[in-house]
């Protein structure tokens, strides 16, 4: 079957394997996702480029062994979810209220446990957050790697791209962990 | 955007010590009249910490590595929205009547619609096969709890019409219930009742609605959905969501028994 050979050839770090798949359902993916969920041009391009990189994790850490369906479909699905999750963030945030305002833990548990609580959900939201975001986050605040060269390490032409994206990421980590406080209430 | 680009900056320069003058005084003044900009602030303390402790998982190398990864990414966008713009660019130069592969492809889109809708003709039928015996409606609460109740609430006389196959009827008061009350249940109900109907599109947009804004009933929203699907012969979109129950511990064998048939 062919979808085993793609699995296996871009787990034995084949990337024109990958770079193949991208280019195959690209242009179908940012048309599907732009027509049947209303996603902006960019919206729908981030979310493929995030769908690839599930893909291709789930490949490297043995998730994905076989595919009852295609590639095309595996990656569609994963994409949906992600617009699914995107809609979701969109609809329940509210940016007049605070994160540290939603009461995560009964006060009676006291301030450590409720930070401590605060922070696991944060982390967790990271890694649903995922990459590029995740690892952009990561290098920005903690490693305090600078606009340029994290542009430079990307490609990018200037250090406002990678402004750009880091703020989006920002803006998406904080609506997911909004999102992942009201779940954990209710 | 860009004003919220501005005052993560300049939050950011609050939380590092790094302000000038001037920037302090913008600052205090958003403080003091704007609610959104501080409930950034104290959500941006917390964010980074959050960010902070995640990172340190994990050693700078590593995540040198995952971003020179995404960075092939990117090249790989690049390279594939540069084929796009050139397509485009193609097609907006040469004039229609002059492709010499207009005649051709007309031809081959003759072939095709006829044999696609041979095709079609005999996918329909399996499908519909495939549908009657993986199909079975949603069984509603209303059965055995409401029936023969005094109290003839709009829900329970919609279970009643849902419960006895008089499915156009349930559906009317279904989406009666509905205006008053977000309830996950008659979601479920109302798209079982629309597909029972033969209303695919409705119910197709009953369990799509479902599954973006509930978080109860998703997998059985789903797995309704990919039948709707198989119904109305998207393929593509039924598979695509069978597999996404594909793990579940009460939809996944069927799930998975269906994905095989399909293949």
């Amino acid at each position: 079957m062919r979808e085993s050979v793609i699995i296996e050839e871009i787990k034995n770090g084949n990337k024109k394997e990958l770079a193949d798949i991208y280019k195959a359902y690209r242009n179908e993916f940012v048309n599907w996702a732009t027509n049947h969920y209303t996603c902006s041009y960019e919206e729908a391009r981030d979310i493929y480029q995030s769908s690839i990189i599930i893909f291709y994790d789930n490949i490297i850490k043995d998730k994905l062994q076989h595919l009852n369906g295609s590639v095309k479909t595996y990656l569609f699905a994963i994409g949906k979810n992600k617009i699914l999750e995107l809609r979701r963030a969109d609809k329940k945030f509210t940016p007049d209220l605070a994160i540290d305002d939603l009461d995560v833990v009964d006060i009676k548990d006291g301030e450590p446990e409720r930070k401590e609580l605060q922070l696991q959900i944060i982390q967790n939201c990271l890694e649903k957050l995922g990459d590029p975001c995740r690892t952009m986050l990561e290098l920005y605040y903690f490693h305090e790697m600078g606009l340029p060269e994290l542009a430079e390490k990307l490609h990018y032409k200037n250090s406002d791209t990678a402004k750009n994206l880091k703020s989006r990421c920002l803006q998406r980590l904080r609506e997911l962990v909004t999102i992942e406080m009201k779940n954990h209430i209710s | 955007m860009k004003e919220n680009m501005y005052d993560i900056e300049l939050i950011e320069k609050f939380l590092d010590g790094k302000m000038t003058n001037e920037e302090k005084k913008i600052f205090e003044e958003k403080q003091a009249r704007n609610q959104e900009f501080k409930t950034l602030l104290m959500d941006m303390d917390l964010l980074l910490e959050g960010v902070k402790r995640s990172a340190a998982k994990t050693t700078k190398e590593e995540k040198l590595e995952r971003l020179k990864f995404y960075g092939e990414i990117l090249d790989m966008e690049e390279h594939a929205a540069k084929e796009e713009k050139e397509g485009v660019h193609l097609q907006n130069v040469i004039p229609f009547y002059r492709k010499p592969w207009v005649l051709a492809a007309a031809a081959s889109v003759a072939f095709l619609m006829v044999v696609s809708s041979i095709w079609l003709q005999n996918q329909q039928p399996q499908n519909e096969k495939l549908f009657a015996s993986y199909f079975q409606p949603f069984d509603s609460p209303g059965s055995g709890l409401t029936r023969g109740s005094s109290e003839e609430t709009l829900k329970t006389k919609a279970y009643d019409a849902y419960d006895n196959g008089r499915y156009k009827e349930a559906i009317t008061f279904f989406y009666e219930v509905l205006k008053t009350a977000d309830d996950p249940i008659s979601h479920l109900c109302l798209g079982n009742a629309q597909l029972e109907a033969g209303q695919l599109a409705e119910a197709e947009k009953t369990f799509t609605h479902m599954v973006a804004n509930h978080s109860d009933l998703v997998t059985q929203a789903k797995w309704y959905l990919a039948l709707t699907y198989l119904k109305a012969n998207k393929m593509e979109r039924a598979k695509a969501t069978l597999w996404e129950i594909s793990n579940s511990s009460t939809y996944g064998e069927k799930a998975n028994k269906l994905l095989k048939e399909l293949d």
